[in-house]
Order: C-alpha cells, then structure tokens, then sequence
C-alpha cells in the first residue's frame, strides 16, 4: 500500500506492506537517506528478518495512510539491504483496527477507538 | 545503586507473609537480638515489589530519584546507546550538569525520558501533515508492470512511470526533475518462482 512518510520537514512517498509478525516498523535504509535522517544516530534495536538479526535504529517520523496519520518510531536498517517496506505491530498496528479483503485487494483501518 | 541482590528461595515465601501481615516490620540485630527497630510501614510494598522482581529472576537497582548518573549509566539504563544520549541531552530534551568536563544526569530525569520515550514508540494518531493523493492508478501500475521491472527502484506518478532505475539514488534525482508532487518511490522485488511462498 503506499503511503507517505515525514521526517525532518521532509516527504516521501513510498510502499509498505503491513506485517503482523513485525514488531516493530521497518523502512528501506534508501527510504531514510532521502528524508536527510543519518540512521546510525536513532535509538538502536534489533529484528529478526529473512533467516537473519538485523541492527536498526529509530527515528521518530509521521506515516500517513490515506486519512490516517501516526506520529511513531520507524527503524531503519544498518547496512542490510529489505526488499520492501514493513509496517509492524510497535506504533502502528496496535493504534490501529485492521481488516483485510483480499479477493478484492483492499485493505480497511481505522483508528482502534473509532465505532 | 544495588543490583541482583540474592535472597534464598525458602526464605522469600516467609517473608512475603512478614510483609503482607498487618502487624509493625521489626528489624532485630545485634548478637543477643537486643537491638530492635521498628520499619515504617511504607517500606513494605517497596519491599514486596522488589521481591516479587527478584523473584522472576530479574535483577533490582535501588536508586533514590535525586541521584545522578554517569551518561554511560542512563544509557545502559535507557537500553541506548551513549552515543544517542549525548544527542538526547544536546538537543535538551534530558537536563544535565556538567562535573568537570563529564555531564551527569538525576535518576528522575532519564525516568521521566524513559516515560516520554515508551509513549513515543506506542504511536499516536495525529491530524495528517499532508493529504495524500489518490494512488489506485499507482498502485494499478504497479500490479500490470511488476515483472518487467523486477529488481529496479521506479518512481510513478499515477498511470506514468517517471524512472526505472538501478539505485534510489538514481531514481530519486530522476523524481526531483519530473517535479510532480507525491511520486511514489519503489523497490519492485524479485519474483520468487511458480509454487513458492514468500517468508519473513
């Protein structure tokens, strides 16, 4: 799904997949050299991705989906190259109610506090 | 500070019945027991607390809020690195004093970070920074051309495919000339072959 992360005063507009087993989200080290974020000054972590541990640090960006924004903490990737973009659990879905169809190709969310 | 304080596991169940009681908590000291005092009654959820930590094997540190720290301490405290702490206190966002040419931080500052900070990673909802356009075309694009441009970084606006390139670099200036606002700005991975299901 696209969606457009802000940083630094800064926009990009990107693709990220929404992954439940993520803990946390995860953006493309590329995604963050374009909003001018140097990723090694973040708060550093780790995360289990593609048979590997991955060293990442986090930046405090805003995400926005369509009508929804987040303030939240993205991490990026030392120097491990991901193939996509992930929108985890930490910041993102556990603010948010989501729902899938997926013969149509659409997904629904929505703020978790809304009727 | 105090850590990983050890306490004999037959012992904690006695102990957590001494603390739960109503009666006073008397210390008793001295070779004859001659020496009493009686503990205020504060202390004993303080003490129950760190019991039930140790408990879970977890190690316990003691420490009064008006206590400094070195930075190298916060930071093992924060689980950051000293690196960022410095940034964090530069930027003012953790106050400090200077002892010599090495700041120090009080307990009840990086206390009131780590508050701030856990609140930051839970997320918040806020008002969008920017409307974002309608992408279904994007996205259509995206869906018909993926094979041909596997393994290249795109930039589309709408039905158009603004650049396909090796690296972002590439593909980002290739953006900035086209001008158009929100192109979006992709890696289009690899497909996996027939039968094989994408992992992790």
């Amino acid at each position: 799904m696209p969606v457009i992360i802000t940083a630094n005063g800064l926009t990009e507009t990107v693709t990220a997949a929404i992954d439940t087993g993520s803990t946390l989200c995860v953006f493309q080290r590329e995604v963050a050299e374009s909003l001018g974020i140097t990723v090694e000054d973040g708060i550093e972590d780790y995360v289990s991705a593609m048979g590997t541990i991955i060293r990442v640090y986090g930046h405090e960006a805003t995400v926005t989906i369509g009508d929804l924004a987040l303030d939240m903490f993205v991490y990026f990737p030392d120097y491990q190259r991901i193939p996509r973009n992930l929108l985890g659990r930490q910041g993102f879905l556990q603010r948010l109610r989501f729902g899938l169809d997926d013969y149509e190709g659409i997904v629904y969310l929505s703020h978790h506090n809304d009727p | 500070m105090i850590t990983g304080i050890d306490i004999a596991a037959e012992n904690t169940g006695t102990i957590n019945k001494l603390l739960s009681s109503e009666e006073p908590l008397t210390l008793v000291g001295g070779e004859q027991a001659e020496e009493k005092v009686v503990l205020p009654e504060s202390l004993k959820p303080l003490l129950k607390q760190i019991l039930a930590e140790m408990a879970k094997g977890n190690e316990v540190a003691v420490l009064a809020k008006d206590a400094e720290m070195t930075t190298q301490e916060a930071a093992d405290y924060l689980k950051v690195s000293r690196a960022y702490l410095v940034k964090v206190i530069d930027r003012g966002e953790i106050p400090s004093r200077l002892v010599g040419n090495h700041r120090r931080v009080k307990v009840k500052d990086a206390l009131l970070y780590e508050q701030s900070l856990n609140e930051k990673k839970r997320g918040r909802i806020v008002p969008p920074p920017v409307k974002m356009r309608d992408m279904n075309k994007d996205m259509k694009w995206l869906a018909e051309h993926r094979g041909e441009y596997a393994g290249k970084w795109v930039a589309i606006y709408e039905d158009r495919l603004i650049a396909a390139c090796d690296t972002a670099a590439e593909v980002h200036e290739a953006k900035e000339r086209a001008g158009f606002p929100q192109t979006l700005v992709t890696y289009i991975e690899e497909p996996l072959p027939q039968g094989m299901s994408k992992k992790g």
